[in-house]
């Protein structure tokens, strides 16, 4: 299910880690999505050069875990860390291209 | 001031909500349940919700409801317990942050403020560009650095290169033709010409002449620029006070409180005056008279001008081209003599001296005079 207020789109997703990491899962909204990468904005902390996994719902098609590493985080001015996510899971991102191009084209 | 309605079913955690949210300058409207809530939205009009879930109060239903009737309103639900599960399940139901305990005045004002300025997620095909990286400034600010410290190194070895030009050169011609006595004021080179009856200011980095003032109907054989003043010695033996203006208004006038003198310095405290006809030195008083203190015979061939290093008279010995250092206590006596070989071939005559502070200058005319420009030498001389 799509999350929605008025126009916006809101993808929340769940955050988790590698299990060696020894990380509670966390949340987080995405700002922008792609096929190769996103942009998470979370109250938790991320580093940068973190890997990270991304559970998360896009229309009707449910994503799981999908493999990411944090090439660059920042802090807006709320305290929100803007992690900008590359996906490095092939596989996932011709599903995710795919499912955004139909996001798009409804 | 923004308003946020706060639903929660437990008054204490109502009450301590509505004081953070207070704290993060919102205007709360607490609701005890989703009736109050509803109310809230209707009357108040919030700018967003703060909703809590727990065992006491399910967060679901609120979003929904609040959706249902306020579906422009965002909703921000604080969670009793950290469940990420349960918060994303939340925010897919259409919250739009999701707070995690404990609550504190930072997290809670933070999402608030965050929900408020909330656009939505932007889908793309295309690859997303990042965060602002610093790296592109990093880069500019090193160039920057980089150009200004190679600019400000460029500076420095121009300034060093003329330093250096102007410390090699020792000569420089004059744009007259009879300079007769020099002396220095502040960085300034000031050399009299007799035939012009003027006083030339030279800007000694590059001897360019800055200013003339001249000497109307006096005829100007020597002068001397003290602190306040410019003394000047005519050919008759009248020494003037002058400001150091550029008109170089007169002050005072001394009639021949010098006969026959040819160079005059004042040392601060005293006028020091030289008679090369008969070979005489003499110490002047600066007083309504320039009283004559002591005279004294001159120990060399022929003096035409006079100069006072800070801690010695000196003088300059056209006759034997050469520069003496006189005893102040017995100017007849001599504690140094330098050579002057600049004008050892005869084709110049030294006629005026002056110290800037660390060195002598000499000014001189040519042979016979007029013949060509007139030359000023700066003169390196080394401790005996």
């Amino acid at each position: 299910m799509r999350s929605s207020r008025g126009s916006h789109r809101l993808v929340p997703a769940m955050v988790s880690f590698a299990e060696t990491a020894s990380r509670q899962d966390c949340w987080g909204m995405l700002d922008a999505l792609a096929p190769g990468g996103a942009m998470l904005s979370t109250r938790f902390k991320v580093e940068r050069g973190e890997r990270l996994f991304l559970t998360m719902r896009l229309g009707e098609e449910e994503f799981s875990r999908i493999a990411a590493l944090a090439a660059a985080v920042r802090t807006d001015r709320d305290g929100y860390r803007l992690a900008e996510l590359r996906f490095t899971d092939e596989v996932q991102k011709r599903r995710l291209a795919k499912v955004l191009l139909d996001l798009l084209a409804t | 001031m923004p308003t946020v309605g706060v639903v929660a079913g437990d008054a204490d955690i109502r009450g301590d909500l509505v004081l953070l949210a207070g704290e993060s300058g919102f205007l709360a409207h607490p609701a005890a349940g989703i009736s109050e809530a509803l109310e809230v939205l209707r009357e108040r009009r919030p700018s967003l919700m703060l909703v809590t879930d727990g065992p006491d109060q399910d967060a679901e239903l609120l979003v929904r409801e609040i959706a249902a009737v306020s579906p422009l309103v965002p909703v921000v639900v604080a969670l009793k317990r950290r469940d990420a599960h349960r918060a994303v399940t939340l925010m897919r139901l259409g919250a739009c942050e999701v707070v995690a305990p404990p609550w504190t005045k930072e997290d809670l004002g933070a999402a608030l403020s965050k929900t408020l300025r909330s656009r939505g997620t932007a889908f793309s095909v295309v690859p997303l560009r990042g965060p602002a990286s610093s790296a592109p400034i990093f880069f500019l600010a090193v160039s920057l650095f980089f150009g200004l410290a190679l600019g400000y190194a460029a500076l420095q070895r121009s300034a060093k290169l003329r330093v250096e030009a102007y410390e090699e050169k020792k000569t420089w011609d004059l744009p007259y033709k009879h300079p007769s006595a020099a002396s220095f004021n502040g960085p300034d080179l000031w050399v009299l010409d007799w035939y012009t009856q003027s006083v030339y200011v030279h800007a000694v980095p590059d001897m360019g002449v800055r200013q003339v003032s001249h000497f109307p109907g006096e005829l100007p054989v020597s002068f001397s620029v003290g602190p306040d003043a410019v003394w000047a010695l005519d050919s008759v033996g009248t020494i003037t006070r002058r400001m150091k203006d550029d008109k170089l208004r007169r002050l005072s006038e001394y009639p021949k409180a010098a006969p026959g003198a040819v160079a005059l310095v004042f040392d601060g405290l005293y006028l020091w005056t030289a008679d090369a006809k008969i070979g005489l030195l003499r110490k002047h008083l600066s007083d309504d008279k320039l009283t004559v203190l002591g005279t004294w015979p001159y120990p060399g061939g022929k003096p035409v001008a006079l100069a006072f290093d800070g801690t010695a008279l000196w003088s300059l010995d056209a006759k034997n081209r050469e520069l003496l250092r006189h005893n102040l206590e017995r100017p007849e006596e001599v504690t140094r003599r330098v050579a002057l070989p600049e004008y050892r071939d005869g084709l110049l005559r030294p006629v005026a001296l002056t110290w800037d502070g660390g060195r002598f200058w000499t000014a001189a005319e040519s042979v016979p005079a007029g013949k060509a420009p007139g030359r000023v030498f700066r003169h390196s001389m080394a401790e005996p």
